[in-house]
């Protein structure tokens, strides 16, 4: 693979939901370093506060 | 979540905000403020004895505020990091009031009162938003009296609500006098689709609608004596795979009404505190009551308040709504304006939870594209495994975490069990096991007393088994020798309140443990190479999102295509809304970029057949073999072909909106069909679309192109009026497309699948269509030049049931492939190595199609941007001596791992690829002669547990 | 006269408790995360019975339901994820085939049929796996020792 010098490794993902999340893991898996930055205590952000999702009704965590 | 904390590669920073960030793509530089949490992330093992001895409470705002919390506290149980937060605002401590009970009660000494804020820097190529919104502060609409009355829920207090661990253990109760309410109201576009500002946002929320259904399907099966929920609704729009089908279900379900009509205002019965609901009756237009126990409103999203602070750093815009500004120009939904931002879910308008984790993906990729991939470090030389031949010597390490374990079962007990259990060789406990200082401990323990099976009972495998399993690994002890107890979760947390039962039982664990541990065998992770490359089948946008995207990062990527063109659909449609772009150009860009780039795009080319396993596939096509390590399938869909539907083939002025489109292709300036401008056109939507003997589903890109093609048709002059079940405006901006063709003068007009309109005309030319007008309740007869039929989107029964038999991808009911998980894995299919992007999953518009092949293209560099891809040990083998070859397992395993093969002349016996076994061992369970071992779970060990728990005997 | 002697029977084993011996087969991706979420939400549930982890319900052999029967186990629970939800796409459809299986030995054994129970709990269901295990317990303890239970103490 064509090697950039002078660039950086890492990503910022701003935002801990369940997207910010998908981005990260996607980043992560193809080694990249990630930041991954939320503004509240813990990750999760709305899709934890739901009981199920639809239409498969899984749970939402 | 969890996988996101755990992740070597990410590095995650709550509870902090970003504050500047300077430089370009390929090289930024990020200040990051992390806020004080005055708990110890590194310290704090999130044992909760704190939030015990806290004196202060208040409302918690994860249960929006009906439960209750400490000033020290975890937002919610799973929460990561598991690390306790003191809430500033709360903690006596603030309030001069000299408390320090959490201090005195953390045994790890995790508390710092005087912690503050820092800055980090950090070095980055590119940044990827995903901010998410904000829900709609339902008491703006004073009218329905949400915070005023006490029965007046919004939609997220009722998920609260609902779930089993919330404030009400999911029993539905009224907030007035906790009883169960005999009738509800939904009330829908809370906030949603307003005309002026006070009624909130102009746009469509998107998930409100679906969410409903699903918790008026939820509130029934938590109280089954709920006898009526009423649904207000304006338009219901279940417009994503498998919601038409979930909406169809709801009928099912009797006391469910839907009602259509948004109601105008809500008033309470101060004594009985029972709600008075008005609204409209469509079908009538008289106002009429409804007199129900509790409403919930479905609240809509707003953009993030912190949006216009955020964009002043990064430097981007926002739109009209205050979400950030998507740059029209690629037509994708993913960039900004400034190259190396990338948006993605709720921050740049409402999306629904499958379409914001594609388009994660998708910006991942598009991030990917800056960035220096990290050198993955080299193992550290090979260390010498220790020598584990000879009879089992376990040591059994139990630990207290603090006072979770050892506070409720009596450790000294335990100890001196283990040490009568045969073949224990050490027993030693630990105050925290997990800890830097217990691995360390551990690992000595094992190298002095040379044990050769480890046994820990401790917390849950499914978190700290991983850690175990590498301080074993570092030492030389092969992972796979240990076995993990979990006396805290299963044990100590559940039974807290007879501690000598649990001690009994978490002596049978350990009993359980050793039992196996003494059966486990060495198992090694193997490496195979993989073929650092991709084929993409479909050339359309999807396809060649995928293909560029995989390419600007340096892979080597096939396209192929059965058509002579790339392009797809795309060179078929005029102009694509939302930013009205013109199609033509969208294709003849992203054509030019295929063709100047590395891409090896093969148009006219089909696939024959495919073999072999994620990282290795074998691919045969008309134009040529070559080898890939993933497939990327994007062959898109076909539009459904009306039969005889409104007189299609009996008039020649009836067409589809694709034959408009071809139509609206051509015509330069004014608008002519067949020469003559037309007066007066009828669009009839939902042709081959939710239609349970057609075609079940939504077709989702009908309603938002008819509403493009009626404005330009309005825009020349021409009458038009759209038939409709319901407009459902998905995508960005479509539903202020839908408000201007209402404000041009297009005349929508409903009907129900049960009176459809009739089209009728003479010879080959129809003139009217009929159709009965709900709202008043009588036949219109309009005369028509054209009528315009919205063809739903079908699969491509030929190319998709091939692909499915080659590659072993399922297809749902509706014959479009199944998605790995409908909301988590949009892009995934249950074969590993095989991705998905556009339309070959469910009918999708471009921008989202365009999101979809980056996210494949994400998906698929995680594989092949590894040199080589390690194999789970813990998979099953055929012992080939026992096997008769009966096939079974053949038959039994959804991943087409066994396969019969001959071992010897005239002599066949089953053989487990082991890169396609997941491990389930299903195959050992059903084999009738016991040749298949499950690996680390095997029948040996399963039965020796049995043994030991039931003869007592180790 | 039939009911009285269960009748006098039961009372006779009050006097000695009876504490069920329960197997409970639980799936690594679902059922044994749902009964980690009990222990996170701390839902106290009785601790009468004994965890197996298996990595999918589908592992779970008739044989080995049965196996734990022989010895003298009073009760078999096997737990999976709910239909969809499965890890390995279908392996809890298998488990219901094989449970069929299971049963049908379980009927020549001459057992009760209440001994034994194939049930679903997601990793998020902590609440139903506490009130699964209560309520299995309950039901074990009802019908009292296995006939094949020949522990001291137990009959």
């Amino acid at each position: 693979m064509a090697r950039q010098p002078g660039r950086a490794d890492g990503v910022l993902v701003l935002g801990g939901g369940i997207t910010g999340i998908q981005a990260a893991l996607d980043l992560a898996a193809a080694d990249a370093k990630v930041y991954l930055v939320e503004k509240s205590p813990s990750l999760g952000g709305r899709m934890a506060q739901l009981d199920k999702t639809f239409p498969t009704m899984d749970c939402a965590i | 979540m969890l996988d996101a904390g755990r992740h070597p590669n990410i590095e995650v920073l709550t509870h902090s905000e970003l504050v500047r960030f300077e430089g370009r793509a390929g090289n930024f530089k990020a200040t990051v403020r992390r806020n004080p949490r005055y708990v110890d992330e590194d310290l704090c093992t999130g044992c909760g004895q704190c939030v015990h001895d806290c004196p202060a409470i208040v409302p918690n705002e994860f249960e929006v505020g009906m439960g209750a919390r400490k000033a020290i506290y975890s937002p919610f149980p799973q929460a990561v990091p598991n690390t306790y937060i003191i809430d500033q605002e709360a903690c006596l401590n603030n309030q001069f009031l000299v408390c320090t009970n959490c201090m005195n009660s953390c045994d790890r000494n995790a508390i710092n009162y005087d912690d503050v804020p820092r800055e980090v820097e950090l070095n980055v190529g590119a940044a990827v938003v995903a901010t998410g919104f904000d829900v709609y502060n339902a008491s703006a609409i004073a009218a329905y009296g949400y915070g005023l009355y006490d029965n007046v829920l919004t939609n997220i207090e009722l998920e609260r609500v609902l779930n089993a661990s919330g404030p009400t253990q999911g029993h539905i109760v009224r907030p007035s006098d906790h009883k169960v309410p005999k009738k509800l109201a939904f009330i829908q576009c809370v906030g949603s689709r307003g005309e002026g500002k006070e009624a909130g946002c102009e746009y469509c929320s998107r998930f409100c609608c679906m969410n409903a259904v699903k918790d008026g399907l939820l509130v029934k099966q938590h109280e089954p004596d709920i006898e009526e929920l009423l649904l207000f609704y304006i338009d219901l729009r279940a417009a994503g795979k498998g919601f038409e089908e979930f909406y169809q279900r709801s009928f099912e379900m009797e006391e469910l009404k839907y009602v259509r009509g948004r109601p105008s205002k809500i008033l309470e019965d101060p004594e009985t505190k029972d709600l008075l609901v008005y609204f409209e009756d469509v079908e009538t237009g008289e106002v009429k009551t409804e007199k129900v126990e509790m409403v919930v409103l479905s609240t809509g999203a707003v953009a993030a308040a912190s949006n216009p602070e955020l964009a002043d750093v990064l430097g981007i815009e926002l739109d009209e709504n205050g979400f950030f500004e998507v740059e029209p120009r690629y037509g994708s939904p993913l960039h900004t304006a400034r190259q190396g931002v990338y948006i993605c879910g709720c921050a740049a308008g409402v999306n629904d939870i499958s379409d914001s984790v594609a388009q994660a993906s998708g910006a991942a990729a598009e991030a990917e594209k800056f960035i220096e991939k990290m050198v993955v470090e080299k193992e550290p030389e090979e260390k010498k495994e220790m020598d584990c031949s000879g009879p089992p010597k376990v040591g059994v390490f139990l630990c207290h975490c603090g006072i979770n374990i050892a506070g409720v079962l009596n450790i000294d007990e335990l100890k001196e069990y283990a040490e009568t259990i045969p073949n224990v060789e050490f027993v030693e406990n630990n105050l925290f096991l997990c800890s830097d200082e217990g691995q360390r401990l551990m690992q000595e323990r094992i190298a002095e007393h040379g044990l050769n099976r480890v046994v820990a009972a401790a917390c849950t495998p499914r978190t700290h088994e991983p850690v175990f399993r590498d301080s074993c690994e570092e030492i030389g002890l092969n992972p796979y020798l240990f076995e993990m107890v979990n006396v805290r979760d299963q044990c100590s947390w559940v039974h807290t309140r007879v501690p000598e039962i649990a001690t009994q039982k978490a002596k049978d664990m350990i009993k359980l443990g050793v039992a196996k541990a003494r059966h486990l065998q060495p198992l090694y992770k193997k490496s195979i190479p993989v073929n650092q490359s991709a084929l993409i089948i479909g050339g359309g946008v999807a396809g060649m999102a995928a293909a560029l995207e995989l390419e600007a990062q340096g892979m080597k990527v096939y396209l192929i295509e059965k058509d002579g063109r790339l392009g797809g659909r795309l060179n078929n449609l005029t102009r694509v809304y939302p930013a009205n772009l013109s199609a033509f150009e969208l294709a003849r860009v992203m054509v030019e970029k295929v063709k100047a780039s590395r891409v090896e795009a093969m148009a006219g080319t089909e696939v024959n057949n495919i073999t072999g396993f994620v990282g290795n596939f074998d691919v045969s096509t008309t134009n040529g073999n070559f080898k890939v390590g993933t497939i990327v399938l994007a062959t898109g869909a076909d539009i459904y072909e009306p039969a005889d539907e409104f007189g299609y083939r009996q008039f020649e002025n009836v067409i589809t909106n694709q034959e408009l489109e071809d139509i609206l292709h051509d015509t330069k300036g004014k608008i002519q069909i067949h020469g003559e401008t037309p007066k007066n056109v009828v669009f009839i939507q939902c042709v081959g679309s939710r239609d349970p003997e057609k075609n079940p589903g939504c077709s989702r890109y009908c309603c938002p192109t008819t509403i493009k093609q009626a404005i330009r048709l309005r825009e020349s002059g021409v009458n038009v009026a759209v038939l409709h079940r319901d407009m459902r405006t998905v995508g960005a901006k479509a539903e202020e497309h839908y408000r201007r063709a209402r404000q041009l003068g297009v005349k929508f007009i409903r009907f129900t699948p049960e009176r459809l309109p009739g089209v009728t005309g003479d010879g080959d030319r129809a003139s009217s269509v009929e159709i009965l007008e709900l709202a008043l309740n009588r036949v219109l007869d309009i005369e028509v030049d054209y009528v315009v039929l919205a063809a739903g989107m079908v699969p491509n029964e030929k190319s998709t049931s091939k692909l499915q038999d080659i590659l072993k991808v399922p297809r749902g009911a509706d014959g479009f492939f199944m998605e790995r998980h409908a909301k988590l894995g949009p892009v995934e299919t249950t074969t590993e190595g095989v991705f998905l992007a556009g339309c070959v999953a469910g009918p999708r518009d471009i921008a989202d199609s365009l999101a979809q092949g980056s996210a494949a293209a994400a998906k698929a560099s995680s594989i092949i941007t590894h040199e080589m891809v390690a194999l789970e040990p813990t998979t099953c083998i055929v012992e080939q001596s026992l096997c008769r070859a009966c096939s079974k397992c053949v038959e039994m395993c959804d991943y087409h791992a066994p396969t019969l093969a001959d071992i010897a002349p005239g002599l066949k016996a089953a053989q487990i690829n082991q890169a396609l076994c997941k491990g389930c061992g299903t195959c050992a369970s059903w084999c009738p002669t016991g040749a298949i071992v499950a690996l680390h779970f095997t029948d040996e060990q399963i039965n020796s547990m049995l043994d030991a728990l039931l003869l007592d005997k180790v | 006269m039939a009911v009285k002697t269960e009748q006098a029977k039961k009372k006779k084993k009050s006097k000695k408790e009876f504490v069920p011996n329960i197997v409970v087969f639980a799936c690594n991706w679902c059922s044994y995360a749902g009964a980690d979420n009990a222990g996170t939400n701390r839902l106290q549930h009785s601790p009468h019975f004994r965890v197996i982890r298996t990595m999918c319900s589908g592992r779970v052999a008739p044989g080995f339901v049965l196996k734990a029967l022989k010895l003298g186990a009073d009760g078999v629970l096997v737990s999976g994820c709910h239909f969809g939800d499965c890890h390995y796409i279908f392996g809890n459809y298998k488990q219901v085939e094989q449970f069929e299986v299971t049963k049908g030995l379980v009927k020549t054994l001459g057992l009760d049929m209440k001994r034994i129970r194939l049930e679903w709990v997601s990793a998020a269901e902590g609440p139903r796996w506490a009130e699964l295990i209560n309520e299995f317990v309950q039901q074990i303890t009802e019908l009292g020792p296995s006939p094949l239970n020949h522990k001291p103490g137990h009959k």
